[in-house]
């Protein structure tokens, strides 16, 4: 026997099979449902809103899907068995990044595709987008759907549906979970038949324990839309005051203007069936923050054991209000939380450092996240400090 | 290089087999039927795996490969027509995909230098040592060889497949995969006669002299690619 044929193939893991099976079928499920008939809706004036003032933005985004559309051109010779019946327009195509980003405009849409991460994204705004998140990050930024299909991202077992917002979807390390971060908007997200609404500074699912409450960082200043209110102060609910199946972390904070009453539902043809329309009550079983609150067994908020002094959530609270108006005032409430002990001073610290790096302040937010990462290397915000620490760096 | 593993002249193709089984299966996934996808799935991971592996040498990026290759026979399958088997079917779009990768990744990154693993103090597994390292050279050479003599050498010499298959699979005619192995087989050897692990596992060329594509290249070496 010719000796080259001894190479024998090192096999896959059952896991890693089970992995790349389960992010097969979801995109096939997508190419799929690009394929069913969309339900006409009755057409409204387009959104008199942020989306309009983005054209400068929008070259660069034409410039980039030129670039991307001119490498889709030179692989398709061979991604397609047969090319000619390959259908272009509503195909999937693979993006994977290396150490550095990428980025993709769909429609009127864009996804920011994060260093080592691998994504596969099909459709446009007439027929629905869907990004399936193989692995790493993708931040997406989305125009109001008005009646459009949606836009869906799935991560794993959890969905995201959305209706107009910017939010951020990433993978874990181990490609099991997902972590949902909305800055502005509403999204829904979908996990083991459960469906969840965040808005704006929610995340999903909330922190990694169960008594620690989340902060939530804003979305940067820079990258927010221009003429979108500028991303409220979390205010971060103890999970105790939670549905114990919805793991979310609710802000209480404003809603951004695109509501419910905003964007109506999505066409029921849409390819997130089993997602439950932003606007609409969210069906019985899942629990979601638009059900009524808890029996009186759980109040709503529950918080820490209240001291005579103001509490420590009720000063988190009020550093957060202020960081617009007076941002050293909140920067040293949050400096005197964060001396502290508990939940509320890991909120404090990171917040302390996020609002520095919001301000350009980057030598101190670098401090203040390093100082965040030694104290509660495994806090709710760990991992949002090292995305920070790293780009204040 | 022209990017196309296609050529002008009609390729050569293997007995028609019209297995209903295959285009029943076939049927039922283009309709959706997801119990059938899966059990295509399941059937066929890991000869595509396999196929794969073999081509690229490693399972770098694999999972991303092999999603593409099954992504690709699952879009295709509704011009599948039993002419051949399903087998050929899914081989044809996991070459393609293996291509591609080629070419792409040739674009983009630098080329890796090999590190020498240590031997360890057992025979066997200083054997297995001894071959990996081999492979990994063998590898390094491909890197460096024109996709299209890789893809045929590969998928020949390594995969076991006859010329005929692989001419089939990479839609060319047999002159030009015979050739395409021929030209690879010859850089390897001339590569091995300066890199004494990748000699010890490429045979001489006297001991091939059983197979069909030691032979020069014949008329037809610029046909396709």
């Amino acid at each position: 026997m010719d000796p080259i044929r001894k190479i024998e193939v090192e096999p896959l893991s059952e896991p890693r099979w089970a992995k790349i099976e389960k992010s097969l079928f979801a995109q096939l499920e997508h190419a799929e449902l690009d394929r069913e008939p969309q339900i006409k809706m009755v057409s409204q004036p387009p959104p008199a809103r942020s989306w309009r003032w983005r054209p400068a933005v929008a070259l660069v985004m034409a410039g980039a899907m030129a670039a991307a559309v001119g490498a889709l051109a030179t692989k398709s010779l061979f991604t397609s068995p047969l090319p000619a019946t390959a259908p272009v327009a509503s195909a999937p195509s693979r993006v994977v990044t290396g150490s550095s980003d990428s980025h993709v405009a769909l429609g009127e849409s864009d996804v920011d595709v994060a260093p080592e991460s691998a994504v596969l994204v099909s459709g446009d705004d007439e027929r629905g987008i869907m990004v399936v998140v193989d692995r790493g990050k993708v931040e997406c930024e989305v125009a109001p759907r008005k009646g459009r299909p949606p836009f869906v991202v799935q991560a794993g077992d959890v969905r995201v549906k959305v209706v107009g917002t910017r939010f951020t979807v990433a993978r874990d390390a181990q490609g099991g979970g997902a972590h949902v971060l909305v800055a502005h908007g509403i999204v829904e997200v979908t996990s083991h038949g459960q469906t969840t609404t965040l808005h704006d500074g929610d995340s999903w699912p909330a922190a990694q324990t169960t008594q620690t409450p989340t902060a939530i960082a804003p979305v940067t200043p820079s990258t927010v839309t221009q003429n979108d209110p500028p991303t409220p102060a979390p205010r971060t609910v103890p999970r105790s005051s939670r549905h114990k199946s919805a793991p979310l972390s609710k802000t209480t904070s404003p809603k951004a203007p695109i509501a419910a009453t905003a964007d109506p539902p999505a066409s029921p043809a849409a390819p997130v069936a089993q997602a439950a329309p932003v606007g609409t009550p969210p069906p019985a079983s899942p629990p979601s923050l638009n059900l009524p609150p808890p029996p009186p067994a759980a109040p709503a908020v529950v918080p820490p054991p209240a001291p005579p002094q103001p509490s420590a959530q009720e000063l988190y609270e009020s550093a957060a209000q202020l960081e617009a108006q007076n941002p050293d005032q909140a920067l040293a409430t949050y400096k005197k939380l964060a001396g502290g002990g508990g939940a509320w001073a890991a909120n404090a610290l990171f917040a302390a450092g996020r609002l520095q790096a919001h301000r350009g302040r980057n030598a101190d937010a670098a401090r203040m996240l390093d100082e965040y990462l030694v104290r509660f290397p495994n806090g709710a915000n760990a991992a949002d400090a090292r995305e920070l620490l790293a780009k204040v760096r | 290089m022209t990017g196309s593993i296609g050529t002008q002249t009609q390729p050569p193709t293997l007995s028609v087999v019209r297995a209903p089984a295959d285009l029943e299966l076939a049927e039922k996934c283009v309709a959706g039927d997801r119990a059938a996808q899966q059990r295509l799935f399941h059937e066929n991971k890991r000869r595509i795996h396999a196929t794969l592996y073999r081509i690229l040498g490693s399972n770098s990026f694999m999972d991303d490969l092999v999603q593409e290759a099954f992504m690709n026979v699952y879009r295709s399958l509704r011009l599948f027509r039993g002419e051949s088997s399903l087998a050929t079917w899914i081989d044809r779009c996991t070459v393609r995909v293996a291509y591609a990768h080629i070419t792409q990744r040739r674009a983009r990154a630098p080329h890796l230098e090999l590190v020498t693993e240590p031997p360890s103090g057992d025979a066997s597994a200083e054997s297995r040592a001894l071959l990996r390292e081999a492979a990994r050279h063998l590898y390094a050479e491909l890197e460096k060889m024109d996709p299209v003599q890789r893809l045929a050498f590969t998928l020949h010499v390594i995969d076991g497949r006859p010329l005929a298959e692989v001419a089939v699979l990479m839609e060319a005619s047999l002159v030009a995969t015979k050739t395409r192995v021929w030209r690879a087989r010859r850089a390897i050897e001339k590569r091995a006669r300066k890199d004494a692990t990748l000699a010890a596992f490429v045979p001489d060329e006297e001991e091939n002299s059983d197979d069909d594509d030691d032979g020069p290249p014949e008329s037809g070496v610029q046909e396709g690619l």
